[in-house]
């Protein structure tokens, strides 16, 4: 479904263009991190709606986004569930094929072991400080937990999308180009 | 043994003069996935298997094996090779 969908009106048809959307959007993730890192936790709140926003921009909830985990079987909440993608709200979600579902679920897998890795190098990051260097350094470092738990939560969040962007391949032009009936018969 | 299965999916479309979205259709799929089943990048599942066994009304090993098939037109006029013994 991935070649059908847009992303805020932009296409991602090939596999550079989706490979280009993931880092574009990482860098801008990270940018809004460091943003709210240096400014400090004082001003979190502001941060909250705008990384929520960003965490589910890929996939959504139930409507838009990209990129599809689920569909209205696998997925029974109410109706009136609200998306946070702001691309094609209304549009309808097609059932996900067998194909689908193991790309899905193979993407959730590698997602949680990169996760794993991240959050052993992100602890790492945190406690390193703690024992090596001066408690001030600690402190400030500390203070901002708030602001790598937010960026965690985004990071966890969009990652399984971000690998099925990556690494979805594309298919070949001929595949794009269909013969009408009477032309294979 | 390899995981490889082979298929015999596109001829049997096109036989049949069927684009991939009557295809995907019928058998309840994307038509981006019959383009992977086609390419043989992806292997179905049994279910979908015997789905496009009863859809074709072709025994499942007509369409799905293990080894790569020869060629329809091999199959019922023989090898070239054959042939030019056969001379």
């Amino acid at each position: 479904m991935i070649e059908q969908a847009t992303f805020l009106g932009m296409p991602i048809r090939t596999h550079r263009q989706r490979q280009l959307l993931v880092i574009v959007y990482y860098l801008f993730v990270l940018c809004m991190g460091l943003f709210y890192f240096w400014i400090g936790w004082r001003y979190i709140w502001f941060a909250v709606p705008q990384m929520l926003t960003l965490g589910g921009l890929f996939g959504g909830i139930k409507i838009g986004g990209p990129v599809k985990f689920y569909n209205d079987r696998d997925l029974s909440l109410s109706s009136g569930i609200q998306s946070l993608n702001l691309s094609r709200p209304f549009s309808f979600i097609p059932a996900l094929d067998e194909r689908e579902k193991a790309r899905r679920d193979a993407a959730h897998f590698l997602a949680y072991r990169i996760l794993i890795v991240s959050l052993f190098l992100m602890s790492a990051a945190v406690l390193v400080p703690h024992s090596m260097s001066s408690s001030s350094h600690y402190t400030w470092v500390a203070g901002r937990v708030q602001v790598v738990f937010l960026f965690l939560v985004i990071y966890a969040v969009s990652l399984p999308q971000s690998v099925l962007l990556w690494t979805e391949p594309q298919d070949p032009v001929a595949d794009l180009i269909e013969m009408p009936p009477s032309q294979t018969s | 043994m390899g995981n490889d299965i082979y298929n015999r999916i596109a001829v049997l479309r096109a036989e049949r003069g069927l684009s991939r979205q009557d295809l995907a259709d019928a058998l309840g799929i994307n038509y981006q996935t019959v383009g992977f089943l086609e390419r043989g990048d992806y292997s179905p599942s049994l279910e979908l298997a015997m789905d496009a066994s009863d859809f074709f009304n072709v025994p499942i090993e007509a369409i799905f094996s293990r080894k790569p098939f020869r060629p329809l037109s091999e199959q019922v006029y023989g090898s070239p090779s054959a042939k030019k013994n056969k001379r």
